[in-house]
């Protein structure tokens, strides 16, 4: 009687990770954290056997259930640590930028000015330009910018491609290049 | 000789100046823009605080990450609208000019240059000439 738990079990877990990978490979580069992902796979763990207990076939189960699933975990976490005050886990080794873990007090500032510096510049763009630049330089490709905001990829690489522009525009009219901030 | 940033440089440079807040979007606010839900100003408007907030970035990307599915589907039917009109174009120019090639055949047996009064004529020389009738 305990091999059906057991196979029950593998078969979560197999689901789990392969969703969780497919998730990851994802959302890495869009500074998606690792334990924020972790705390999410483990509620769909819970609900998965949830799922099995209310007669549900885990095996199969198609993806859509999947991502739904796991979109109401990932709501139900950032709703609980809200409530608490705490926003979120702190993964000093995910942290992009040229904030580096070896970098000094003196590259720190560079890099927060320089990070004040862009987002200044970024504010003069016009909105739709803006937020396609910011998209960009945060991960998403030009494909998540025309479906998050509902436009046609060819709006969506032009608003970029001028936004970028815009944005090497107006950072070289402030002096402020790789060179000079050395 | 100053080189502006590259792409690369500006990805690594960006960081959110932004500290949670009582103006971030709710959770709720988030998992809608990254669903592409809800009018296209509110959209900006989540995005633009979100991408810029230290608290809000990594909520968005979690919330982008998981609730991926409708990509393929809105992704598609972009590539088909794309497609599709132009060749839709392409086949109705073909198709009418089909039918009035072959209604002007049935009218007159053959296929005539239309209604010019210009007519070739050989010349005794053997030299292509035109006469004007």
């Amino acid at each position: 009687m305990a091999s059906a738990p057991d196979a029950l079990s593998e078969t979560i877990v197999a689901v789990v990770a392969r969703f969780r990978a497919m998730v990851r490979s994802v959302g890495a580069r869009r500074g998606l954290q690792d334990g924020d992902l972790d705390e999410v796979m483990q509620d769909v763990r819970i609900r998965l056997w949830q799922a099995h207990e209310a007669g549900k076939d885990i095996a199969g189960l198609g993806s859509s259930y999947m991502y739904q699933t796991a979109t109401s975990a990932a709501l139900d976490l950032l709703r609980r640590r809200r409530a608490k005050g705490g926003d979120r886990s702190e993964d000093v080794q995910e942290h992009g930028g040229l904030e580096t873990p070896g970098a000094g007090p003196h590259e720190a500032a560079i890099a927060s000015d320089l990070a004040r510096r862009i987002e200044s510049a970024l504010q003069e763009l016009s909105e739709d330009r803006c937020v396609a630049v910011r998209m960009h330089l945060s991960g998403y490709d030009h494909k998540d910018i025309a479906r998050m905001l509902k436009w046609t990829e060819a709006r969506a690489r032009n608003l970029l491609y001028r936004g970028m522009e815009d944005l090497r525009r107006r950072l070289t009219l402030l002096g402020v290049s790789p060179g000079a901030m050395q | 000789m100053n080189q502006p940033f590259n792409d690369d440089q500006l990805r690594a440079a960006y960081q959110p100046t932004r500290q949670r807040g009582p103006d971030c979007p709710s959770p709720e606010a988030l998992l809608a823009a990254a669903r592409g839900e809800g009018p296209e100003a509110e959209r900006i408007r989540v995005l633009n605080h979100a991408l810029s907030c230290e608290g809000c970035r990594p909520e968005l990307a979690l919330l982008s990450s998981v609730s991926e599915p409708a990509r393929s589907s809105v992704s598609f039917t972009d590539r088909l609208r794309q497609r599709a009109i132009p060749i839709a174009l392409a086949a109705t120019v073909l198709l009418a000019v089909g039918v009035a090639s072959l209604v002007r055949k049935d009218e007159s047996g053959t296929v005539r240059g239309g209604g010019s009064d210009v007519v070739l004529a050989a010349p005794a020389d053997g030299s292509a000439s035109a006469t004007k009738s």
